[in-house]
């Protein structure tokens, strides 16, 4: 399987929209519930988008993308991690799909190694 | 448990709206929601799409003791998601197939299962929703108001969206001044008219006066009185269209 670097993630400025984020391979991938899905370039309205890049994941290889069908976990080969997940609950209990920057150390040792963890392809 | 927090104590953070957050400034304590619960999260590191639009801008940071809360797994949270899914007739449908607007709708579903849940144990008050894998994952708090009053350090702190809290405090304080003195304002307001209408109704009654004195006073008198050069006719006339005219 080819392996791509990580460019940077499209922030939305709409919360109808997904984040996204780039690969070096001019691939564009929307972060989804459980899973990512690839966007057409010429389909993406850029004006709804704010650019993120980020020292220690701009440029770094993509070691593997995890899903337990909810949070999506793109790892780095540095060691470094973006969690797309659950980032907040208003008060009335309804959460919030969002982006989070992690490292492998911010996590049990033995947390990738769960079986219910399933490999994206992208 | 974060860095520094006592023994049984946590810090989590409390998402609202501008209103809401003047509200729980003003009252120094949360409120429960229409289902009942306060809402709290465990990792607000986050960012979320349309952040600059959200419906919820300004957050709170609390401590909170979670000791014997009871606990929704992740599995238990991921079940109520699938049965909402399948209430919706979404089984066939891949999470990551779902669009926005499906998604919102199997939420609100999961949402209302977990308050049933939460609901039917009788006396729970406190609850921890693990919403993510793992230990450091991120988890919900979801409390009653008796178990923020029993759990939640009074000594919150507002870390987001604190100036729309502020500009939304101060435009309550100048309206809710302004309602204060309303009935005052409203007499004042009556009696500046009052005033107008004696401003106005003192030229009259020099009139009245002058055409008074006129009407006592020779052409002549009056002239030299009121430093005039009306002639006896003109100042005949002037008494008869003030005496008709006022």
């Amino acid at each position: 399987m080819n392996r791509f670097e990580f460019l940077e993630i499209y922030i939305p400025k709409n919360e109808e929209d997904w984040y996204m984020f780039k690969v070096n391979n001019n691939r564009i991938y929307s972060f989804r519930l459980g899973g990512i899905k690839e966007e057409m370039e010429n389909e993406i309205d850029y004006n709804k988008y704010n650019l993120e890049s980020k020292v220690g994941y701009t440029g770094i290889l993509i070691e593997k993308i995890l899903t337990d069908d909810e949070c999506v976990y793109l790892i780095l080969e540095n060691g470094n991690v973006i969690v797309s997940g659950w980032v907040s609950i208003d008060n009335e209990g309804l959460p919030s799909l969002g982006l989070r920057y992690k490292k492998c150390s911010d996590f049990e040792s033995d947390f990738f190694l769960d079986e219910e963890f399933k490999e994206i392809a992208y | 448990m974060g860095m520094g927090d006592p023994p049984g104590t946590t810090t989590a953070y409390h998402n609202t709206s501008v209103a809401d957050g003047a509200s729980i400034i003003n009252d120094g304590t949360f409120k429960a929601g229409q289902s009942g619960w306060n809402y709290f999260m465990t990792d607000a590191s986050g960012s979320k799409a349309g952040s600059e639009v959200a419906k919820a801008p300004v957050q709170f940071e609390v401590t909170v003791n979670m000791s014997n809360a009871h606990e929704i797994s992740y599995k238990q949270w991921n079940g109520f998601f699938n049965e909402a899914k399948a209430q919706l007739g979404l089984s066939e449908v891949a999470n990551a197939d779902l669009s926005k607007d499906q998604l919102k709708q199997v939420n609100k579903i999961r949402n209302i299962k977990a308050v049933n849940y939460m609901n039917s144990i009788e006396g729970a008050n406190a609850f921890i929703i693990n919403a993510e894998k793992g230990a450091s994952g991120q988890k919900f708090y979801a409390l009653k108001n008796e178990a923020v009053a029993s759990r939640v350090s009074r000594a919150f702190e507002l870390t987001r969206g604190g100036s729309q809290v502020s500009q939304y405090l101060s435009t309550m304080s100048r309206l809710s001044t302004w309602a204060s003195f309303g009935r005052a304002a409203l007499r004042l307001t009556g009696e500046a008219l009052i005033m107008e209408g004696l401003l106005y109704a003192i030229p009259e009654y020099n009139k009245a006066q002058e055409n008074y004195n006129r009407n006592k006073l020779s052409y002549k008198e009056y002239n030299k009185k009121y430093n005039t050069n009306y002639t006896e006719s003109q100042y005949k006339s002037l008494v008869n269209m003030g005496e008709s005219g006022y």
